[in-house]
C-alpha cells in the first residue's frame, strides 16, 4: 500500500503552533523538576552514607595470589573466624577456581563482622542476600566488607563473578549462630562450621 | 540503489542476521538454567553461549546497525551523498573480519571468556583480534560522520547542522571516546598476554580501562533510538518536533556525561576508594537528566500529534495518535519500558543500594529490558522506516510489523519481570545451571520457567521481524516519499556555536575524564606489584593463554 | 535557552553555563565523597578528615601487623605457582629427564605407565604437578616412605628434568585437550552420580565438577591430568585428602572438596576417568 501525500500524516502543519516562550518555559519547568527529583535522591544517598556508614568498599589494599598459602594473613590454618580483642570478629576466606577455602564459616550474631577476601586466581564475587555483603574479589587485591548481622540463619553463599567453566558450582555457607552458642575459641583459634 | 542506501542496508543486514541467531541462544540459554529438560545441556557449551550472545548483542549488532543508521542519516538529512563512502567501505569490511575472527574463536570453545572478558581470564589471542578489529574499524565511520558534519558546516556558514546529523555525530563521537577503555585494554594488556609477550596481567588496570566503555557503550547504543524519539517519530505520529534545542542539549549531555561514569561498575571493587566511587554516583545522576528530557520532548511531541488528531482533555491525545503506525507503537512500548528498566537503573547507580543488587539476576534483567526492550524495539522500528526508502517497496503489511512488535514487548515483559524479583532473591548471575532440589533456592525455580516462556515469545517476534525484513524485499515496487525528519515546532534560524559543533564539549568530556579517572588509572602504575598470573580459560599448562 | 543573533564567542552563554556547572558538580561532589562521607564506617569510629580522604582516595587500608597471637602456621607446599617457578619447570630437558627416570621405572613402569594399581601412571602427566609432588616428598609436604627417601636425592633440577620427561611419554594418561562439540548430559540433570560429580559437581555441596580442573575440556594448574589413571589410586589420594593424610594442596583445594564426597562418589568418578586405563 502506497503512501500517499494527501495521507494526514504527511501533511505539514504550520510553523510556531505552540509559541517559543510557551516551549521554553515547559522545558525549564520540566528541568527544575527533574533536577529536583535526583537531588532529592541524591540526598537519600549521602544521608544513608552518614547515617548508616552505607558505602561501597574503601579498602585498597595489595596482596600477592600467588604466596597467600605461605606468608601472612591468608595461610591455611588462618582462614575462617577469629575473634578479635574487641569482641568483633574477623573472617578471612580465600576465593579460587572453584571453591571458597573454608567451605562453610561460623558467626555469631549481633556481632561486628569483618569479611577479608582475596582470590587465588581469577575474578570472583561474593555475596550474602538480604545482607550488605557483596563484593568482588579480585586477585591481587584484598576485599574488605564490615557489617552485623541481625538475625540468624543459615546463608548460601554464591560467587557472583564468572570464574571459568566450574562458576556455577561454587557455593558455599555463612552460618550466623547465638552468641553464646558461638564457639568460644581462644585467641589462638579459627572457628569453622565443624567446631561446635 | 543509492550508494550510500546499499552501505548502510549491507551494514543493516548484517546487524539482523547476527540478530536472530543470538535470539535463538538467549533463549536457549534462559531453557538451561531453568528447571526445565533442555536439549545440550552441557555447561561449557552455555558459557560459549553467553559469550556468543553477548559478542553478538552488545558489539556487533549495535556497531552494525549504528554505523548504518549513521550512514542513512548522513545520506538523507543532510541531503547530499556521504563523503567518504571508500573508507566507510573499507571499515564494513574489516569490522566484519574481526566479527567472524571473533564468532569463530568462540564457536570452537577458546574464547568462553563473556563479552565483558574480565582478566586474569584469558581467551585465545584470535577472539581479542576479533573485538579489536570490529571495535577499531569502527573508528573509521566516526572519522566519516564527523568530516560529514564538518564539510557541511563549512558549505553552509552559520546554518544549524540538522538535528539528526548533529545527533549521529554526537553518537559518533560517544562512540570514540567510549571505545578508548576497551581498545586500551586489548592493545595493552590483553593482547601482548594472549601472545606471550607478557607475564603477568594488570587485571584492576584492566577492569577499570574497561569500566571507561562498560557504561558509555550503553549510550553509544540509545543514541539512535533518541534520534528516532526526535527526529522520525513526530513525523510519524503527524506532528511536529517540539523542541530542537533540547533535543541538542540533550545529545550534549548524553555524550558529556556517559563516559566519567562507568565507576559505577566498579562499585564492588576493592581496588577503588570511595571518594571516586562518589564522584562518579554525582555524574551519572547528571546522566539520568538527558533521558528525562527526552522523555519530556518526545511527550510534548506526540501531544502536538495528538491533539492536532482531535484529542481532547489532558490524557485525551493519547488515544488520538495513530496507533497504527509501527514507529508509534514502538515509541509508546518503548517508553513503557523505559519507565520500568529505568527504575531499575536507579537502584543501582545509587552507591551503596547497589550492594542489593550487585551481580545478581536483577542487573541482567535491568540491562535486558533497557537495552533489549527500550532501544531495541525502535532499532525495530526504525528499520521498518528504512527498509521501504532502500528496497523501494513499502512495507508489505503494517499489521504484521505491529504484531512482531508487540510480541518482542511482552516478551520482554514476561522475561524480565520475574528475572528482577530472582535478582533481589539473590540469584547470582552467569550460572550455567542450578540444583533446584536445594531448600535455600527451589523458591526462584518457578521465575525462571516464566522467563522461558518470555523467551520464547521473544524468539516468536524476532523470527517475525527477519520474515518482515526479507518479505520486503521482493513484491511490487512502490515509490516511497524519501525519509523526512520532523521539523521543530519553532524552527531554528540560528544556533549558538556551542550548540552547532563539539569543540567546547569535547574540551569537558576530558576535563571530566582527568577528575574522574586521572587518579584510578593512575594509581595502578605506581601502586605496589598487584599484576597476577593470566589464567586461560581451558588450560593454563603452559604460561601464554593461547593454545 | 538563548539563541544568538551571530556566533560571537564573548557572548554565547554556553561555555559559562558548562564550565560553571561542572565546577559547582565537581566542587559539591568533592567535598561530600572523599571528606564528609569518607569519615563513617562501618562498625568503627569516624575518622578524622585527614584519615577520610586518604580512606576514600584508596590511599590506606585496614591491614595493620597482627598482634594478637596467631594460631600456629600451617602451609601445605613449598610451591608456589610464580612465573620463576613455571621457568623452572619449562626449563626442564626431556633428554636429561630419561637418564634421571632410569630410578623411576621399577615402580612406575617402562615407560611411565604403571603396572600397579596403587602406584600412579605418570606418563602424560603434566609436568608441574610432578614437579611440585617431588618437592613435597622432599620437604615432608606428603608422606610416602619410598618417595620420600627418592626425592630426597633429586635436585630441583632433577625434578623438571623427569617431570619434562614423563610429559612426553605416549600412551599414558589422556590429554587433557579442550574437547570437540559439546555433548548433552554433562549438567546437573545428569541422572548417573559419578558423570554428574564430573561435569557439573553438586552446587548445594559446593563440589565443582572435576572435569573443570582436571578435564576433559579444562585444565587448571597443579591439577593432575586424571584419564587413564589406576581407579584404585584416585579412589586411594581422594580418601587421603577427605582424612586429612594428605595435606600438600594449596589452599586446602582437594581437603575442602573431598570432604564433602561420599565414598560412593570417590568410587563413581574414579570409574569414569580410569575407563581409559587397560591395565584393570
Amino acid at each position: 500500500m502506497a503512501e500517499q501525500s494527501s495521507n494526514p500524516l504527511r501533511r505539514p502543519l504550520p510553523d510556531g503552533i505552540v509559541p517559543e516562550e510557551v516551549v521554553t518555559r515547559t522545558e525549564k519547568r520540566w528541568i527544575m523538576i527533574m533536577a529536583a527529583m535526583l537531588l532529592v535522591m541524591m540526598a537519600i544517598v549521602v544521608l544513608t552514607g552518614i547515617s548508616g556508614a552505607m558505602h561501597p568498599s574503601s579498602n585498597v589494599e595489595v596482596v600477592d595470589p600467588t604466596t597467600l598459602h605461605l606468608q601472612g594473613e591468608f595461610v591455611e590454618s588462618n582462614l575462617g573466624t577469629a575473634v578479635e580483642p574487641d569482641g568483633s570478629v574477623t573472617v578471612r576466606i580465600i576465593a579460587e577456581q572453584y571453591e571458597f577455602a573454608p567451605h562453610c564459616v561460623q558467626v555469631p550474631v549481633g556481632t561486628a563482622v569483618k569479611f577479608r577476601l582475596t582470590s587465588a586466581d581469577v575474578v570472583h564475587g561474593f555475596l550474602l542476600p538480604d545482607t550488605n555483603v557483596n563484593t568482588m574479589v579480585v586477585p591481587g587485591f584484598v576485599a574488605e566488607v564490615r557489617t552485623r548481622f541481625a538475625k540468624e540463619g543459615e546463608y548460601a553463599m554464591p560467587c557472583h563473578e564468572f570464574c571459568g567453566l566450574g562458576h556455577h558450582a561454587m557455593w558455599a555457607h555463612v552460618r550466623v549462630v547465638p552468641q553464646e552458642r558461638f564457639a568460644n575459641p581462644t585467641s589462638v583459634e579459627r572457628v569453622g562450621c565443624a567446631t561446635q | 540503489m543509492q550508494r550510500s542506501s546499499r552501505l548502510a542496508l549491507f551494514h543493516y543486514w548484517v546487524a539482523f542476521a547476527t540478530f536472530l541467531p543470538a535470539v535463538l541462544l538467549g533463549a536457549w540459554q534462559m531453557l538451561v538454567r531453568s528447571p526445565l529438560p533442555a536439549p545440550l545441556d552441557d555447561s561449557a557449551a552455555y558459557y560459549a553461549s553467553v559469550t556468543l550472545h553477548g559478542t553478538a548483542m552488545a558489539y556487533v549488532v549495535t556497531t552494525f546497525f549504528t554505523m548504518g543508521f549513521g550512514y542513512a542519516v548522513a545520506a538523507t538529512s543532510l541531503g547530499r551523498p556521504i563523503r567518504g563512502a571508500t573508507a566507510s567501505w573499507i571499515g564494513f569490511v574489516i569490522c566484519l573480519v574481526g566479527t567472524v575472527m571473533a564468532v569463530a574463536t568462540i564457536l570452537s570453545g577458546r574464547a568462553s571468556v563473556l563479552y565483558t572478558f574480565y582478566p586474569p581470564l584469558m581467551a585465545s589471542g584470535w577472539y581479542y583480534g576479533g573485538a579489536f578489529l570490529l571495535i577499531g574499524g569502527s573508528m573509521i565511520w566516526v572519522v566519516v560522520m564527523i568530516l560529514n558534519m564538518t564539510a557541511w558546516k563549512r558549505d553552509n556558514p552559520g546554518r544549524p547542522v540538522p538535528l539528526p546529523m548533529f545527533a549521529i555525530t554526537a553518537t559518533a563521537i560517544l562512540w570514540a571516546w567510549a571505545a578508548t577503555g576497551v581498545l586500551l585494554e586489548l592493545v595493552g594488556i590483553l593482547l601482548p598476554r594472549a601472545f606471550g609477550w607478557s607475564d603477568l596481567i594488570d587485571a584492576a588496570l584492566g577492569r577499570t580501562l574497561f569500566s571507561v566503555t562498560l557504561h558509555a557503550i550503553v549510550y553509544f547504543w540509545l543514541m539512535p533510538a533518541y534520534i528516532a524519539f526526535y527526529t522520525l517519530v513526530p513525523l510519524a505520529a503527524g506532528g511536529r518536533m517540539y523542541s530542537d534545542t533540547m533535543g541538542r542539549l540533550a545529545f550534549i549531555m548524553l555524550l558529556v556525561f556517559s563516559l566519567p561514569v562507568g565507576m559505577h561498575h566498579l562499585f564492588m571493587d576493592p581496588e577503588h576508594g570511595s571518594g571516586f566511587k562518589f564522584l562518579q554516583t554525582s555524574l551519572t545522576f547528571l546522566v539520568v537528566l538527558p533521558t528525562l528530557l527526552t522523555v519530556f520532548s518526545t511527550c510534548a511531541s506526540l501531544e502536538i500529534a495528538g491533539r492536532i488528531r482531535g484529542g481532547r482533555g489532558l490524557l485525551g491525545w493519547i488515544p488520538a495518535l495513530p496507533w497504527d503506525e509501527p514507529m508509534v507503537l514502538a515509541v509508546g512500548l518503548s517508553l513503557v519500558m523505559l519507565g520500568l528498566g529505568g527504575f531499575g537503573g536507579l537502584i543501582n547507580m545509587s552507591y551503596a543500594m547497589n550492594a542489593m543488587i550487585h551481580n545478581t539476576s536483577w542487573v541482567t534483567a535491568h540491562f535486558h529490558l533497557i537495552f533489549g526492550g527500550t532501544v531495541v524495539i525502535m532499532y525495530f522500528a526504525i528499520a521498518y522506516e528504512m527498509w521501504p526508502r532502500i528496497t523501494g517497496r513499502p512495507l508489505r503489511s503494517k499489521g504484521l510489523a505491529r504484531a512482531q512488535l508487540w510480541l518482542w514487548f511482552w516478551g520482554m515483559l514476561i522475561t524480565t519481570i520475574p528475572w528482577h524479583i530472582a535478582g533481589l532473591m539473590g540469584q547470582p548471575r552467569r550460572v550455567a545451571a542450578f540444583d533446584y532440589t536445594d531448600p535455600l533456592i527451589a523458591h526462584m525455580g518457578p521465575l525462571v520457567i516464566i522467563s522461558v516462556i518470555g523467551g520464547v515469545v521473544l524468539l516468536g517476534s524476532a523470527i517475525l521481524l527477519i520474515v518482515i525484513l526479507v518479505r520486503s524485499h521482493f513484491g511490487a515496487r512502490a515509490q516511497s516519499e524519501p525519509l523526512g525528519y520532523a521539523v521543530a515546532v519553532n524552527p531554528p534560524v540560528q544556533v549558538s556555536p556551542a550548540l552547532n559543533g563539539f569543540g567546547l564539549w569535547n574540551a569537558i568530556v576530558a576535563a571530566l575524564m582527568v577528575l574522574a579517572y586521572g587518579y584510578p588509572i593512575g594509581q595502578f602504575f605506581f601502586l605496589k606489584q598487584h599484576s597476577v598470573p593470566a589464567v586461560g580459560i581451558t588450560t593454563q599448562s603452559d604460561s601464554s593463554g593461547q593454545r | 535557552m538563548v539563541r544568538e543573533q551571530g556566533p560571537f564567542k564573548h557572548d554565547d552563554p554556553w561555555p559559562r553555563i558548562a564550565w560553571g556547572t561542572m565546577a559547582v558538580v565537581f566542587i559539591v561532589s568533592f567535598l561530600i565523597g572523599f571528606i564528609v562521607l569518607g569519615r563513617f564506617q562501618q562498625n568503627g569510629p569516624a575518622l578524622g578528615t585527614w584519615a577520610a580522604f586518604c580512606r576514600a582516595v584508596g590511599l590506606t587500608a585496614d591491614r595493620r601487623r597482627a598482634t594478637e597471637p596467631q594460631p600456629p602456621q600451617r602451609t601445605p607446599t613449598r610451591i608456589a605457582w610464580t612465573p620463576e617457578t613455571l621457568a623452572r619447570i619449562a626449563s626442564g630437558s626431556e633428554q636429561r629427564g630419561d637418564f634421571v627416570a632410569l630410578n623411576c621405572a621399577a615402580c612406575h613402569g617402562e615407560r611411565g605407565v604403571s603396572p600397579s594399581t596403587l602406584i600412579p601412571t605418570l606418563a602424560g602427566m603434566n609436568p608441574a604437578v610432578i614437579y611440585k609432588q617431588l618437592d613435597d616428598y622432599r620437604s615432608g609436604k606428603r608422606l610416602w616412605g619410598v618417595m620420600s627417601a627418592i626425592a630426597a636425592v633429586l635436585t630441583d633440577q632433577d625434578s623438571a628434568d623427569v617431570a619434562a620427561y614423563f610429559a612426553h611419554r605416549p600412551d599414558g594418561l589422556a590429554a587433557v585437550a579442550a574437547e570437540g562439540a559439546p555433548a548433552g548430559g554433562r549438567s546437573l540433570r545428569q541422572h548417573d552420580p559419578g558423570l554428574r560429580l564430573v561435569f557439573a559437581g553438586d552446587p548445594e555441596r559446593g563440589i565443582p565438577p572435576c572435569a573443570a580442573c582436571h578435564g576433559p575440556g579444562a585444565e587448571k594448574l597443579g591439577a593432575p591430568a586424571l584419564r587413564g589413571q589406576h581407579t584404585e589410586y584416585i579412589e586411594r589420594q581422594l580418601a587421603a585428602f577427605a582424612q586429612g593424610m594428605r595435606q600438600n594442596d594449596i589452599n586446602e583445594q582437594m581437603r575442602v572438596i573431598a570432604h564433602e564426597l561420599t565414598p560412593n562418589e570417590m568410587h563413581a568418578v574414579a570409574v569414569y576417568y580410569g575407563a581409559a586405563d587397560s591395565h584393570e
